[in-house]
């Protein structure tokens, strides 16, 4: 069912078993998991089907620190969130990144990959990505061509990555949403307050608001925040009527630890003989490997989680770096600039007369390639969301970015570019040359041009220990028996890959719990009855 | 008169670009001959130019080897280096390059100029520059 809140009576009180705040991916992932149960699910989005550039604005806010991009253009802010413009990479999260890595401050996840790897499985669904997708064999059963780097596997292994289409959830969910009997879609409804009882235990309801000047109140049972993670960490900071810090923020967690999942065009590797190194380029529709350094190799060097992709350089030296030219407000303008700059780059090719002699195989031959290094940022405190004093037009304060990075960046990306030079060497396959910002090993900071994947995380982190984390391990916040938080915000560490694929994940491990949780609840109280 | 001044201006462009190409060749060939100045798998991709470059860097870097009797003295230890076989330029590239391998595999590694690459490899650019 969908309601659009524009239209309700102003003052409308709005009833479930369940509200799910923010139809993104972590969202719909729930929703969908909850759909055809016996749980009334209130499915609350800010925004319409569509882009609409007034409701975009809400997200608008200050950043410092780290150049970032304008906080308005890096999320979406409409039915489907930000797989409206996903690049579809999905990959998951390895086995060590879970793990407490002491050179880590703050590393270390309440779950293993392995609780998680059943959700994996699932989510794959939702993503549209096949059941091989990240088995390296399988795909070179397939096709004999795809030869990985001749590296020692005890150091170096190549990590696939799948591809989605990319799904638009908006667009493949928004029917089966709208027409699931449990699920009630509220579009334009956004929150601007949560409010708990008086010893601020449990969430009473939270405060919808539009455009149309209507304010609307949900009451529900059990509650989920699935904003994204710069936002979810505002609608919980921007809560602070009850509680001056802001909810669940007693240990001053909330926005604390924000981390990006940094890329770099950093390294040029140039081989002795040309290649076309097909098991690495964006060849194949569906699979790609970038090179990724062995776990015991991350522990022995005492480094942070990062990959390796490979682009030819002739191709790379013409499409600028994200963080430089991402600088509209607009995401749709961003995003148009960077399909021209890369459908130059690859598609209006000059081919050299002789060259065209050639066949079509050898002119996809390169010698030097660009590494473009994918590196989990290392959690910092001081990397954080924090609130404005300026609000939005709905009267929430707006949102204050500060990115910052600790020495363990590049560190770690110095370290896997002199791994991977190594190995070059010891194959004699070619040489790495590092580019000029990597060169003055006192020097730790990272060049403006470090980009981020727009892909936000950590800043309502998981822990068992609440002076560690403002989730506990089912993504409930710590002290509030009925408030959990969906999406990569959680995530205590990031990872040398993109987030949505273990987002989806582990939306769909709370989605689970959840059911469980509704299920106890409805049977203690018709045992009560 | 205009044909005359047209070949003579045509010779004369013909000798200015030509024999500079042909000096090029020549020394291009020299050089390719000499193992220890010519880093083979550098060279696939690196000018020599850029290596004399390289091996500028290196000798910054590394003031104590900033001479030729120092470099070779690396390159090739005296024992080998008075060995007979090493008359043969394919045996001599042949070694280098083995000890080269050897280098990457005992982190004998080096970063100069953004390049990583072996001690060997960093000397015979610094011999080149020199010679």
């Amino acid at each position: 069912m969908h309601i659009d809140a524009r239209f309700l009576e102003n003052n409308s009180l709005i009833e479930g078993d369940i509200c799910i705040i923010g139809a993104g991916a972590a969202g719909l992932s729930i929703a969908l998991e909850l759909m055809n149960t016996p749980y009334k699910v209130i499915l609350l989005e800010g925004g319409g089907f569509q882009y609409d550039d007034r409701i975009q604005e809400l997200y608008r806010g200050k950043t410092t620190g780290q150049p970032y991009y304008p906080i308005k253009s890096s999320e979406l802010h409409y039915f489907g969130g930000t797989t409206g413009h996903w690049g579809g990479m999905c990959s998951p999260f390895d086995p060590v990144i879970f793990l407490k890595r002491p050179w880590i401050a703050k590393s270390g996840w309440p779950i293993t990959r392995e609780m998680l790897m059943p959700y994996y499985d699932r989510a794959r669904f939702n993503l549209d990505i096949g059941i091989y997708g990240f088995d390296l064999d399988y795909w070179q059963k397939q096709d004999p061509t795809l030869k990985s780097f001749p590296f020692d596997e005890n150091v170096i292994w190549t990590k696939i990555w799948n591809f989605s289409p990319p799904t638009r959830f908006g667009e493949k969910y928004r029917n089966t949403i709208v027409n699931a009997k449990n699920i009630h879609l509220y579009t334009y409804a956004n929150v601007v307050d949560i409010t708990a009882n008086e010893e601020i235990s449990c969430v009473n309801s939270v405060t919808v608001k539009n455009y149309a000047g209507k304010t609307n109140n949900v009451t529900a049972s059990h509650f989920v925040l699935a904003c994204a993670g710069i936002q979810n960490a505002r609608v919980l900071l921007a809560a602070n009527k009850q509680s001056p810090k802001g909810l669940g923020n007693d240990n001053d967690l909330v926005g604390r630890y924000f981390m990006e999942h940094l890329e770099i065009k950093s390294a040029e590797l140039w081989l002795k003989q040309k290649s076309e190194l097909k098991l690495y380029m964006f060849a194949s529709p569906r699979v790609q490997g970038e090179l990724a350094i062995m776990p015991q190799k991350q522990i022995e060097y005492e480094i942070l989680n990062g990959i390796v992709s490979f682009t030819p350089l002739e191709i790379a030296k013409k499409i600028p770096s994200y963080i430089t030219k991402w600088t509209n407000t607009d995401p749709r303008e961003d995003q148009k600039y960077f399909d021209q700059a890369t459908y130059e780059a690859r598609g209006n090719r000059i081919v050299h007369f002789f060259e065209s002699f050639k066949s079509e195989e050898t002119r996809k031959m390169h010698q030097s390639f660009q590494m473009i290094m994918r590196l989990e940022q290392a959690p910092n405190p001081l990397s954080r969301v924090t609130l404005c004093n300026e609000k939005d037009e709905l009267g929430v304060p707006r949102a204050a970015l500060h990115w910052a990075f600790t020495s363990l960046e590049k560190k770690s990306i110095r370290k896997i570019y002199e791994i991977i030079g190594q190995q070059a060497g010891i194959t004699g396959i070619g040489r790495v040359k590092l580019m000029d910002e990597l060169l003055d090993e006192k020097d730790e900071s990272l060049p403006v041009t470090t980009s981020g994947g727009w892909h936000h995380m950590g800043t309502t982190r998981m822990s068992d220990d609440p002076k560690n984390g403002v989730v506990n391990a089912d993504c409930r916040i710590h002290g509030i028996q009925n408030l959990y938080i969906a999406g990569s915000s959680c995530f205590p560490t990031g990872s040398g890959v993109n987030p949505t694929y273990t987002i989806v994940a582990l939306s769909i491990r709370l989605a689970d719990h959840l059911k469980e949780v509704l299920k106890e609840n409805k049977r203690l109280s018709n045992g009560k009855k | 008169m205009k044909r005359r001044a047209f070949i003579l201006v045509s010779i004369t462009a013909g000798t200015a670009t030509g024999i500079p190409f042909l000096y090029n060749s020549y020394r291009r060939s020299v050089w390719r001959n000499q193992p220890l100045i010519y880093p083979s798998l550098l060279s696939s991709f690196c000018d020599e130019e850029s290596l004399r470059n390289l091996g500028i860097s290196y000798r910054k870097i590394n003031p104590a080897e900033n001479s030729e009797k120092q470099l070779l003295s690396f390159l090739i230890p005296n024992k080998v280096r008075e060995h007979s076989a090493l008359t043969d330029r394919a045996l001599e590239s042949h070694q280098l390059e083995m000890k080269v391998q050897e280098d990457f595999m005992n982190n004998k590694i080096i970063v100069v100029n953004g390049w990583e690459i072996s001690l060997t490899e960093a000397r015979q650019c610094a011999l080149l520059s020199l010679s």
